[in-house]
């Protein structure tokens, strides 16, 4: 009997075992997710992979740490690459907390030039491109982003991506908050996943002042929208119950932040309309709200 | 020459209508350009010599960053001065009776544009000449633009430059402008060798285009990096002061026009988050509305300055979310000169307010940020945030 036990014990260990490790390979370092020497031909490190924890990141980011504490940031590997040339080639990997995070800070700091042309790249989950620059995606809880200083051949940079992607463990769906606001009238690469104010000041203000109560427990989504010829923005934010949204809602409406057309709830959901655009207009977004 | 004292808010000016991402210079371009710029003016071995005679305008000359010079030869040294910019523990520093500003006088922020400031992609050394003494002397209320700056340095003084060539950034105090500054200070007398750029590291200098010089002849330049002095306190947290301006008697505070993702706005006053050790103290809420107004306060910065020039030569109106998290995406033709930190801060404010939305952003986020820290300064008499309260100058070249 204790050796069927024994047995049944070692057959378990190494069905999880084995499970993991397909599923997911953890990284046994940050520093190992970056390329090393002649991982890409004709490229070699310019200096020592360097790493920042929440302690060090301002040392990286001082000044803008904030925007990837935001996030949930954890930490974060640089490495420095140059060519014969002499061009210079950057990789961040931003590791976060969740898989969500990954898709904010992606979603936060996409700005490219050719999302058709990012898009047709087969690397993580979504990705964002300047051709010739820049190409950032996100895989897993891990935001990645190949720049160069200077202009360099789209398949060198995809070949440094797509090296780290593949010591990336797979993984990672878009939050389902993103899929409830409406795709008809969205500004394309608009959208922003969030969890603090700061990540969507600069579209909307609100006073820095956490009016949405948002913490640990909720999320918020922002897109920009065409209404009646004008911009628009649709912020909706998901809560754990419906006595914490309309709380927050009783907050939005009491703070009046300049622009704000619209605000309800739905259950749990809050949503609200900023723009120069009719009220009528504004809810009726609000209202197509999945 | 037009000249218009307003009290109003600076209306918008030409604008590009560049995205954030197009910057008029590629930074090899940019690079090259500062180096050449600085060639003399900041470590050759020939030190400039100052000037009885000449004025801070440059003739017609070559649009790269040439520095000032002077057509009057004068006698040189035979030995480099010597100024080791360690801390004077028992400096005098005086404030020059032309210095104005809230609240004891009114504050007056001079907002001067030159339509030649940039000449085939690189900044006109003689513009900003003109721009530089044309400010000076509609601030100051004197004719003469040598006699202005002389009255402001002596020449036994040694002069603190705190640019801003932070590393997280592409867009930086421009080399050209700096050059034309101390080559003003040398027409009037400061010795180059007593003239100090400064910024946190070195390295940052030289990415931004500056020649170090440490100990050479001529203007000299590096970072303070290590070279701190402790014992100061900034909202109820400690900090230390770089001793590259406790090693000055005076100071010339040299930012760029940019936005920022927590104050709004950082130009003059968080300039100087460069000049301590510990900036990231300084970046959160209470301690942030604090902080810039104290810091400033310091009576090693408050005392030392005698002058702002801020640079919009070109602007960041969006600050970015991944490196570089600032980068020129406007081209401006203007700087803004004031002896009060804060009036500098507001007018500024409103510029970069004001081009923002112009291209279609929304600014309400900048003037929300900024606000608090800026009631701040005001509150504890640093100077004055109110625009009703700054004699504005608009200077057209």
């Amino acid at each position: 009997m204790r050796v069927w036990r024994l047995a049944l014990l070692v057959v378990w260990v190494a069905l999880v075992l084995g499970g993991c490790a397909t599923a997911a390979p953890a990284p046994s370092s940050i520093e190992a997710l970056l390329p090393g020497a002649d991982a890409v031909p004709g490229w070699t490190p310019a200096a020592d992979v360097a790493t920042y924890d929440d302690t060090t990141l301002f040392e990286l980011v001082n000044g803008q740490a904030e925007a990837f504490f935001a996030y949930n940031f954890q930490r974060v590997a640089v490495g420095t690459y140059d060519d014969a040339a002499g061009v210079n080639l950057r990789i961040e990997v931003w590791q976060l907390a969740t898989t969500d995070d990954a898709y904010g800070l992606f979603t936060r700091n996409a700005a490219g030039a050719a999302p058709d042309a990012a898009a047709a790249v087969d690397i993580g989950n979504d990705r964002d491109a300047d051709p010739g620059r820049r190409l950032a995606f996100w895989q897993d809880r891990y935001y990645v982003q190949v720049r160069a200083r200077e202009p360099v051949a789209d398949d060198q940079i995809v070949a440094f991506a797509r090296r780290v992607a593949d010591a990336l463990p797979r993984g990672g769906a878009r939050p389902d908050l993103v899929s409830r606001l409406p795709a008809e009238g969205q500004v394309p690469g608009s959208l922003i996943f969030f969890r603090r104010e700061i990540s969507i000041q600069d579209a909307v203000w609100l006073g820095g002042e956490n009016v949405l109560g948002l913490d640990a427990e909720s999320s918020g989504a922002l897109a920009q929208y065409t209404l009646e010829g004008r911009p628009a923005y649709l912020i909706a934010v998901q809560y754990p119950d419906a006595a914490a949204a309309e709380a927050a809602l009783a907050r939005l409406v009491a703070a009046q932040p300049g622009g704000l057309i619209a605000a309800e709830t739905d259950a749990s959901l809050l949503g609200a309309v900023f723009g120069d655009v009719s009220a009528t207009a504004a809810r009726e977004l609000v209202r197509e709200l999945q | 020459m037009p000249v218009n004292s307003s009290r109003d808010a600076i209306p918008p000016r030409r604008h590009d209508g560049r995205s954030r991402r197009r910057a008029q210079l590629s930074r090899r371009d940019f690079l090259a350009l500062a180096a050449a710029g600085l060639v003399t003016g900041c470590s050759t071995g020939t030190p400039q010599i100052p000037s009885a005679t000449a004025t801070p305008v440059l003739t017609s000359g070559p649009t790269t960053a040439a520095p000032v010079e002077d057509a009057t030869p004068t006698p040189r040294p035979t030995a480099v001065p010597t100024a080791t910019f360690t801390p004077l523990p028992d400096i005098e520093v005086r404030r020059p009776d032309l210095i104005q500003r809230y609240p004891d006088g009114v504050s007056r922020v001079v907002h001067a544009h030159h339509d030649g400031a940039w000449r085939d992609g690189a900044l006109a050394p003689e513009a900003l000449g003109e721009m530089l003494a044309s400010s000076i002397t509609a601030l100051t209320g004197m004719d003469d633009a040598r006699a202005a700056w002389a009255s402001l340095f002596s020449p036994d003084e040694r002069v603190a430059i705190k640019v801003n060539a932070f590393r997280n950034s592409i867009i930086w105090t421009h080399v050209p402008l700096v050059t034309a500054v101390t080559g003003a200070l040398q027409d009037a007398g400061v010795l180059p060798e007593h003239i100090l750029i400064f910024d946190y590291y070195t390295s940052e200098l030289v990415e931004a285009g500056f020649a170090v010089n440490r100990d050479g002849p001529g203007v000299r330049c590096f970072g303070t990096d290590a070279d701190y002095s402790a014992g100061f306190e900034v909202a109820d947290y400690p900090t230390k002061l770089s001793n590259c301006l406790l090693g000055c008697h005076a100071l010339i505070n040299m930012p760029v026009l940019k936005s920022h993702m927590i104050a709004g706005l950082t130009f003059a006053l968080k300039n100087h988050y460069g000049t301590i050790p510990n900036p990231e103290a300084y970046h959160y809420g209470a301690r942030m509305e604090a902080g810039m107004a104290q810091l400033n306060a310091l009576p090693p910065i408050k005392d030392r300055t005698r002058l702002v020039i801020g640079d919009a030569l070109t602007a960041c109106l969006r600050y970015g979310n991944s490196w570089p998290y600032w980068e020129s995406d406007y081209t401006g033709d203007a700087i803004l000169m004031s002896f009060d930190p804060v009036a500098a801060d507001a007018v500024a404010l409103e510029l970069l307010a004001s081009l923002l939305e112009a291209d279609g952003g929304n600014a309400a986020a900048l003037r929300g940020m900024a606000e608090p820290w800026l009631a701040s300064s005001r509150a504890i008499g640093l100077g004055t945030s109110h625009l009703d309260e700054i004699d504005l100058v608009e200077l057209s070249l």
